[in-house]
């Protein structure tokens, strides 16, 4: 291979990175744009009260579905945050996955479950349930202790047993805000024919205190990953899912946080056993079944918070939680392939497999390639400075311009800090996942490809430091 | 074309670090003014609550005129979750006597969306010299929700121009909403025919017809038979099933004959929501329509006719028996599958 080769290779390998690189800035500027369109026109409404006065006598009941295995440290702060939750009609049912620590047990304490013979509709699958538990002391509170079948499974399980119109997925270890049922309906109300299902912004509990299942003081935790990870959330949340959600192609609901209509999901089967991405799994079906039955429908995000969630704070199991996160999204994307690019799925076909294809599918490889390719290529001399130097630009500096703009989003519209202080930490956090953190990132989306590969799906273990205090919940 | 990529990369960074640098000193300079606001706040609400309780007239304009304007309608609708209707007609007598509704009506354009729904609703409460037009005017704003609540507030008020005529200028969007409801809940009972040639109109959106029937039925306490007759035959689904929903209320007289129809309705949605409401209201009489959905082609409608029979034990263990058979049935068809 002549010089003339090489330079031209070189030349070529680099052009696809900072092509990769343009299109994935480029989509991410787009929807921050439609992200602050979409929050001017319709800014948070801060005040509850207002809510209740206006939705309190036509919001539709709802059934909280906290599915929990092995939950033993968060369950009880979780508890107390779902009583205090307040709704109109509202009942909760807890799902004991087959933990194997004291889970059930706190649940039974607290709650002073006794065992019940109700009848539920087994029109999901799910593993067998040994038995079902009212409160004794809050008949609102109802737990299923079923064998261990993972999320799905446990998610299934609530669902069937589930009596309204609607019901609302949370994780065992979440904080709900007292008022996140009473905004997150809201959508229902707006618009209750079309309206199928809608997903909440996430917060990060980390370094706040929490006291009975509430947040009492808001701080920044005092480690760099964990606020890192806030910086993520906003961007994820405030930034790609307000916008996807503001032209009806919202691709994922958290599994921490979503309110679904029950007949749809029963339409769909329920929850796919096994996923590794069941929260991405069960939005595309829905988008799948309703452009299938050409019926007109809305999947809709609240950018206001609805709870409050523990991060990872090792490297260890953030490594693992992204790589289960990666793995997941390939899992859905090859299962619904068919869907990709079809002009039958519409903007869902279109827009979000697209965005899937250039950030799940191709975005770590073609940017772990070039984390190698583009420095290695200038220090041999086939690449020219400029060239270097537009790659560093186009795949950070842009990188560090969508991160703090999510920041000025929330900053903005949601005041989520209290301190000035806390937003120059931010701005810092901001700043800096771009060198280190977000290379390693990749490398860990590169790990959940190969699991996707090796078809390991494996949850693994996520330590939980628990929230605050833990005191006696029901009474 | 690298220096253009490159160039526009710096300039974005700077722009946002610049951006973030003046939002945090923005912060740090109105720290205070934040927390001086929260404190006044939460001061100006406690003063509604002890004067209006103690029904002072002169302490209650005093501390709704120490307030920030600004601070008002937040204030007031916090206040007004809190208290008794009768607090709350005092402090609007006391916003009457201080012209707020002039505050509202002279800012009502220059606020955002959020704002101006809760100006139509608390100008739907205190009455002012221009109030009714700003609720006129915002009949047709451009938010679907502020032309709803302005809807609301001319209803509450007795003001709302003839039903079709607001329907039509609250456009599609603002129709589709449940918060209707509230809407024809003010025009009852003087404007009822209004509220059920709303409910009785098949070119009209599904949910503005449920809402204006959870309305009659709400106000009558009781599902109204002659129009709940003819809605159950309605060519809309969702209408159907509202019907069939609001069946399983209450046990009324002639419940029983339209849900039995229901029951054998053309979708399986309003087949199994009157399963659901059958089971619900309890009625012998229905018995064997509800048993007949056990070989419904559709497994919502069997899962909820097995589950009527099961929970309802209607007639005894025999009814009972049938209700677990239907389930093992059903089971069995599931694994077979």
């Amino acid at each position: 291979m002549s010089k003339s080769d090489i330079i031209y290779w070189a030349e070529m390998v680099t052009w696809v990175v900072l092509a990769s690189g343009i299109i994935q800035n480029l989509l991410q500027i787009a929807q921050l744009g439609m992200a602050a369109s979409t929050l001017y026109r319709r800014p948070p409404v801060i005040n509850s009260h207002l809510l209740w006065q206006r939705c309190s006598e036509i919001a539709p009941a709802i059934t909280v579905i906290a599915p929990a295995f092995n939950e033993a440290s968060t369950i009880l702060g979780s508890l107390q945050s779902m009583l205090a939750l307040q709704y109109p009609q509202f009942d909760i049912i807890i799902v004991n996955d087959g933990s194997t620590d004291a889970t059930l047990d706190m649940l039974r304490a607290e709650l002073a479950l006794v065992p019940v013979d109700e009848p539920y509709e087994e029109l999901l699958p799910h593993k067998p349930i040994r038995q079902i538990y009212c409160s004794s002391i809050n008949p609102r509170f109802w737990v299923i202790d079923k064998e261990n079948g993972g999320k799905a499974d446990s998610q299934n399980a609530g669902v069937n047993l589930a009596r309204t119109p609607l019901f609302c997925i949370v994780d065992g270890d979440t904080l709900l805000e007292q008022d996140a049922l009473i905004r997150a309906v809201q959508p229902f109300v707006d618009d209750p024919e079309r309206t199928i299902a809608v997903g909440g912004s996430l917060r990060i509990a980390n370094g706040s205190r929490t006291r009975s299942g509430q947040v009492q003081k808001i701080d920044l935790p005092e480690k760099l990953l964990p606020r890192i990870q806030i910086v993520e959330y906003f961007r994820s949340f405030l930034m790609a899912r307000l916008a996807w959600s503001k032209i009806n192609c919202l691709m994922i609901i958290s599994g921490a946080f979503g309110l679904f209509r029950k007949d749809v999901i029963n339409e769909i089967g329920g929850y796919t056993l096994g996923s590794m991405g069941e929260d991405l799994d069960i939005v595309i079906r829905l988008h799948r079944h309703m452009r299938d039955m050409k019926r007109a429908y809305r999947i809709a995000f609240v950018p206001e918070p609805m709870c409050w969630t523990e991060v990872p704070e090792s490297l260890k199991v953030l490594s693992r939680q992204r790589a289960r996160w990666q793995n997941g999204a390939l899992d859905c994307f090859f299962r619904y392939r068919g869907m990709a690019l079809n002009p039958r799925y519409g903007r869902v076909g279109m827009l979000g497999f697209m965005q899937m294809v250039i950030v799940d599918l191709a975005g770590p490889i073609v940017e772990v390639l070039g984390y190698f390719t583009v420095p290695l290529f200038w220090a041999l001399g086939v690449l020219s400075y400029e060239s270097l130097f537009a790659y560093v630009a186009i795949v950070f500096g842009v990188g560090v311009f969508v991160s703090i703009a999510s920041l000025i989003l929330a900053e903005v519209q949601l005041r989520p800090y209290p301190r000035p202080l806390h937003l120059l930490e931010l701005g810092s956090a901001a700043i800096l996942e771009n060198f280190g953190y977000r290379q390693l990132h990749n490398f860990w989306r590169l790990r959940g490809y190969w699991q996707y590969l090796r078809k390991k799906n494996e949850w693994g273990e996520m330590p939980r430091i628990g929230f605050g205090d833990a005191a006696p919940a029901a009474r | 074309m690298l220096e253009f990529l490159s160039g526009s990369a710096a300039l974005l960074i700077l722009a946002a670090v610049g951006m973030w640098a003046i939002l945090i000193a923005a912060r740090a300079f109105k720290a205070h003014s934040h927390s001086s606001r929260a404190v006044s706040h939460r001061a100006a609400g406690a003063a509604l609550i002890k004067w209006s309780d103690l029904d002072n007239e002169e302490q209650l304009d005093a501390a709704l005129i120490a307030l920030d304007p600004e601070l008002i309608p937040d204030v007031i609708s916090r206040f007004f979750s809190l208290v008794a209707e009768s607090e709350k007609k005092i402090v609007l007598a006391a916003l009457e006597r201080l012209d707020f509704a002039g505050y509202l009506e002279k800012n009502f354009r220059r606020t955002d969306q959020g704002q101006r729904l809760l100006f139509c609703e608390l100008l739907g409460e205190i009455h002012g010299e221009h109030s009714l037009d700003i609720l006129h005017w915002a009949l047709t704003d451009a938010a679907p929700a502020v032309r709803v609540g302005a809807a609301i507030s001319l209803a509450r008020r007795g003001e709302l121009p003839p039903i079709a005529e607001t329907l039509e200028r609250l456009g599609p969007a603002g129709r589709r909403t449940s918060r209707h409801f509230y809407l024809f809940e003010a025009l009852l009972p003087d404007r009822r025919f209004d509220v059920v040639a709303v409910a009785a109109d098949p070119s009209r959106e599904p949910s503005l017809r449920i809402a204006a029937l959870q309305a009659l039925v709400r106000h009558w306490a009781a599902p109204t038979g002659p129009l709940m007759r003819v809605l159950a035959d309605d060519s809309s689904t969702h209408v159907a099933a509202a019907v069939a929903r609001l069946l399983g209320g209450g046990p009324h007289r002639g419940n029983g004959e339209i849900l039995t129809r229901l029951l054998g309705h053309g979708s399986p949605i309003v087949r199994r929501v009157a399963a659901e409401s059958a089971g619900i209201l309890a009625d012998p009489e229905m018995a064997t329509a509800v048993r007949s959905l056990g070989g419904d082609p559709d497994p919502l409608v069997r899962h909820a006719a097995a589950l009527a029979l099961r929970r309802l034990a209607l007639g005894g263990p025999g009814d009972a028996d049938a209700g677990d058979d239907a389930f093992a049935l059903e089971r069995a068809r599931r694994m077979a599958a």
